[in-house]
């Protein structure tokens, strides 16, 4: 029973996520099957939280079949409105697979021993995560402890900051065991409450799994989103390859529990999908962006700020062209004046006070005097050309985004180029410019893990400027496997 | 290979490719791309022979070799045994020797091989050369009358070396080593830095220390979620540097023997290229993550949660959470958790793990003093050892804080970790 719960715990809010997938992918095209199940899994797990949080906002308690029940009830009602949408594309006679090769070509072998080498590496992520309890620090300090008491009091108990905590404002209330940790955003211990729900009892390791589930929706979502631009399945598992073997992010699946992979799986899917709207102007795509954009806060606080990363492409993207450099222009010079005179000052729930002005910066988790610029180029340029954190990524990213626009000036080159620059230079921002985090770079603390939220993403970009360089078009391969 | 491009224009013919009048390739792969295999192969290992040879050349040439493996310590991270100092920023000031006219320095050298380490210097100032000597002294562990003493030679300031690879002395293994100071001193010795040098190595000897640190198994530590070193840490040529080169050079190599050699350029052999490096780094990273499979199975399969936490290294903290709920009320309960520096090590790490254990309870561990106003009857307390401003007065059943703050307690338990109490 235990293991038909959690079966179910990890399929119900993927067949949903699917179902809604589906709006945004042509029936039958390339990538379909591995972009909606990829798209699927995140999406159904947003939906989940979001449904966990609304019944507990009604004061009902966190009850598996309940959630389970309404979860399958909106699936329902997904493919039933739906219903017109074909699942698969009919093909013309013209279209047809046609003639049957002998033997494997090199490219497919190719394809298959990189399809060989991501199972044998989810593989031992999979095991890494059921046998190993929960281990890596803020996996316990930050994250697991709010799943372990809301499950064990059956609702989402508040948790409040030490000093309300201390006062006895609230009666039941928790604190953090750090002085912000208490209002981090709620997805992460969400995801592992539901899966002790579906257990009805605390595993260290179970919890872990949608980690593994994620790594594997990102996975297949950048092998879908590639291969729609056109790609051949070679080209879109060398991308999936490169983005799986690089050692930060095999750890941060295998180690299981900080919320990093989360966030860089959501931006991740939302870049993808805004950039492939972007090319095509399908409203699905933009939709899915959209909604992925917006549950970007619901992860780790930064999540806003790469939110409004996209802002800068957008205007690129929908600017008619002689007013691309005056828009932007015009979003840094609005951004700088009002930063250098009258600031800005406002507070988000559940997120806290933003202040940002030349002498003053607040953010949640982060006060500072304001923006000095601290030279902390040595440990950057160790962790990313001298450890083994992500392989020969770092050698690569420079060329491709000096080159894409030089050799392709085409709009949704412009827009993937100013997308990666925004995310970069939010990164330089944040570590050069604030004293916190300038320390912090020095002990290699946060460095690797704020730079993974958007690696995944940049690896994507990469793909898609080199199919936008090279124009490719169908190779023979795919036409025998339009399926994949 | 059907990756990216279109194919470079040819006949076919059947399936197969005529590139000339009387020449007929397998189908699917010209003459052109046939040769460009051959060149990417020929240029891979060309580009590692060089890579290979340019490590050894550095290293082998001049001293950097012996400037980066040597061991060194500045005089401030010595230890003075006998004889009086003071450390004076990074340097260790001997001002003056014992009734027996000596100073002895203890120098934290780990045990040595004494075929690995053949030099020994120290840098010193106002050295009076006529009376005073400095020698090095040493245990060797394989002789049964292992302490040994060389003298070295007399100098004013500078560094004083000795090459140990000519003394019969310098065998064995060593187990403790110092610097001794005996005869007058008219003014104080100033120690600057001592190191221990290990001999220039040939080619073979570098290549093999390489291969060592490369295949170094680093497994989980606790730094790996913000970091992965890959082998070994500062070693001589990082692996990551050691395939970016290699990549440079093939590619380069692969350039020049097109650019002379003829024939269409093509990207993918420069993507080969790439992806040829990035494979070199992966497939040391998937030894590495087997390697730890095999240890975590080890470790933790087809064990129970408590005995996967038995098998962990902080047990004994997962052990004493575990009494401390045994000790308390089952419903989830309000306990403090107090440490002495709780934003410090080892304090925050126990602490916020404990707070993990103790689990659901409703745990506050922020505070180094006692949060009285906080604190009701019925509420628990732990206090984390050692705690020196906050004592238990046993008689009076209380607990103090710098005298300023006092709670009335009950002791339930005791334990090296903590103790634990219920305010009353």
């Amino acid at each position: 029973m235990e293991t038909f719960r959690l079966v179910a715990a990890l399929l119900v809010p993927w067949v949903l996520g699917t179902a809604l997938a589906r709006v945004a992918w042509v029936a039958g095209g390339a990538g379909f099957w591995p972009g909606i199940l990829g798209y699927g899994y995140v999406l159904g797990t947003l939906v989940t939280v979001v449904v966990m949080m609304g019944i507990d906002a009604l004061g009902i308690p966190q009850h598996f079949p309940l959630i389970t029940g309404i979860l399958a009830a909106l699936t329902f009602l997904v493919l039933w409105a739906m219903r017109p949408v074909p699942w698969r594309r009919r093909l013309e006679p013209s279209q047809g697979p046609g003639p049957m090769r002998r033997g494997v070509s090199l490219g497919q072998l190719a394809a298959l021993l990189l399809l060989g080498v991501l199972m044998v590496r989810f593989g031992g992520f999979a095991l890494e995560i059921l046998w190993r309890p929960l281990y890596p620090w803020d996996a316990w300090m930050n994250w697991a402890p709010k799943a372990r008491v809301w499950f064990e009091h059956g609702t989402l108990i508040p948790y409040v900051s030490p000093g309300d905590w201390l006062s006895g404002s609230s009666a039941d209330a928790y604190t953090g065991s750090t002085f912000d940790n208490w209002r981090y955003p709620p997805l992460v211990p969400l995801s592992q409450l539901w899966i002790t729900l579906a257990l009805d009892r605390w595993d260290e390791s179970l919890i872990n799994l949608p980690w593994l589930f994620a790594g594997a929706a990102l996975v297949l979502a950048l092998y879908g989103q590639i291969r729609a631009l056109g790609a051949s399945p070679l080209f879109g598992l060398v991308f999936c390859y490169l983005l799986v073997s690089m050692p930060f992010t095999g750890t941060h699946i295998a180690l299981a529990g900080y919320a990093e992979l989360w966030v860089a799986v959501i931006y991740a899917l939302a870049v993808m999908a805004f950039l492939r709207w972007v090319v095509t102007r399908e409203y699905g795509q933009g939709t899915i962006a959209l909604l992925l954009i917006a549950a970007l806060p619901l992860v780790k606080q930064p999540g806003l700020a790469w939110s409004l990363t996209f802002l800068p492409a957008l205007v690129v993207a929908v600017l008619p062209g002689r007013w691309i450099i005056p828009g932007i222009v015009a979003l840094l010079g609005a951004a700088g004046a009002v930063y250098l005179t009258i600031g800005i000052e406002f507070s988000l729930p559940r997120i806290g006070e933003i202040v940002i002005r030349s002498n003053e910066i607040r953010l949640p988790g982060y006060t500072g005097d304001g923006f000095r610029f601290y030279p902390v180029w040595a440990p950057f340029i160790k962790n990313f050309f001298v450890l083994a954190n992500w392989h020969l990524f770092w050698f690569i990213v420079p060329i491709i985004l000096l080159l894409g626009p030089v050799l392709v000036p085409s709009r949704p080159v412009a827009v993937a180029w100013i997308l990666a620059l925004t995310g970069i230079g939010f990164l330089f921002l944040v570590f050069f410019f604030t004293g916190r985090y300038s320390n912090e770079a020095l002990n290699y603390v946060t460095l690797n893990r704020a730079v993974f939220h958007m690696v995944p993403a940049l690896t994507f970009v990469m793909a898609f400027m080199l199919l936008q360089w090279f124009r490719y078009p169908r190779s023979r391969d795919t036409q025998g496997m339009a399926s994949v | 290979m059907a990756l990216m491009l279109r194919p470079s224009g040819q006949r076919w013919q059947n399936g197969a490719v005529q590139s000339g009048p009387n020449t007929i390739s397998p189908p699917g792969v010209s003459v052109s791309q046939r040769s460009d295999w051959l060149l990417v192969l020929l240029a891979l290992l060309l580009g590692a022979i060089l890579v290979l040879g340019a490590v050894a050349a550095y290293y082998v040439t001049g001293s950097r070799y012996v400037t980066k493996a040597a061991l060194g310590w500045d005089g401030s991270a010595l230890e003075l045994l006998v004889g009086d100092g003071l450390v004076r920023g990074d340097s260790l000031e001997l001002t003056a020797l014992d009734e027996r006219s000596q100073g002895v320095v203890r120098i934290p050298a780990p045990k040595l091989d004494t075929t690995r380490w053949v030099t020994f210097a120290v840098d010193i100032s106002d050295l009076a050369a006529r009376e005073t000597r400095v020698g090095l002294a040493w245990h060797d562990e394989t002789a049964r009358a292992g302490e040994r003493l060389i003298w070295l030679a007399p100098m004013t300031s500078g560094t004083l070396q000795v090459d140990l690879a000519e003394r019969p002395e310098w065998q064995g293994n060593i187990g403790a080593l110092f610097l001794v100071v005996a005869g007058a001193l008219p003014q104080p010795l100033t120690i600057h830095r001592i190191e221990i040098r290990p001999p220039i190595p040939v080619a073979s000897a570098i290549l093999r220390q390489v291969w060592n640190e490369w295949t170094t198994f680093e497994g989980w530590r606790g730094h790996s979620i913000n970091f992965i070193v890959g082998g070994t840490r500062d070693g001589l040529f990082p692996p990551v540097l050691a395939a970016a080169l290699w990549v440079v050079f093939s590619a380069a190599l692969y350039s020049i023997m097109r650019l002379f050699g003829g024939g269409t350029w093509r990207a993918v052999p420069f993507a080969v290229i790439l992806l040829a490096g990035w494979l070199m780094l992966d497939a040391r990273w998937q030894f590495d993550l087997l390697r730890q499979l095999q240890i975590t199975g080890e470790q933790y399969a087809g064990k129970s949660y408590e005995e996967k936490r038995m098998a962990a290294e902080d047990r004994g903290l997962f052990l004493f959470a575990e009494e401390v709920k045994r000790r308390i009320a089952p419903a989830p309960a309000r306990i403090f958790l107090i440490a002495a520096a709780p934003n410090k090590a080892p304090d925050y790490y126990i602490r916020t793990r404990l707070s993990y254990f103790l689990q659901p309870h409703n745990v506050g561990s922020l505070w180094s003093g006692l949060p009285v106003e906080g604190i009701g009857p019925g509420d628990y307390v732990i206090i984390l050892h050692p705690h020196q401003w906050i004592r238990e007065d046993i008689a009076s059943g209380e607990l103090r804080w710098r005298e300023e703050r006092v709670l009335r307690v009950e002791r339930l338990m005791s334990s090296s970790i903590g103790n634990l109490y219920r305010a009353r």
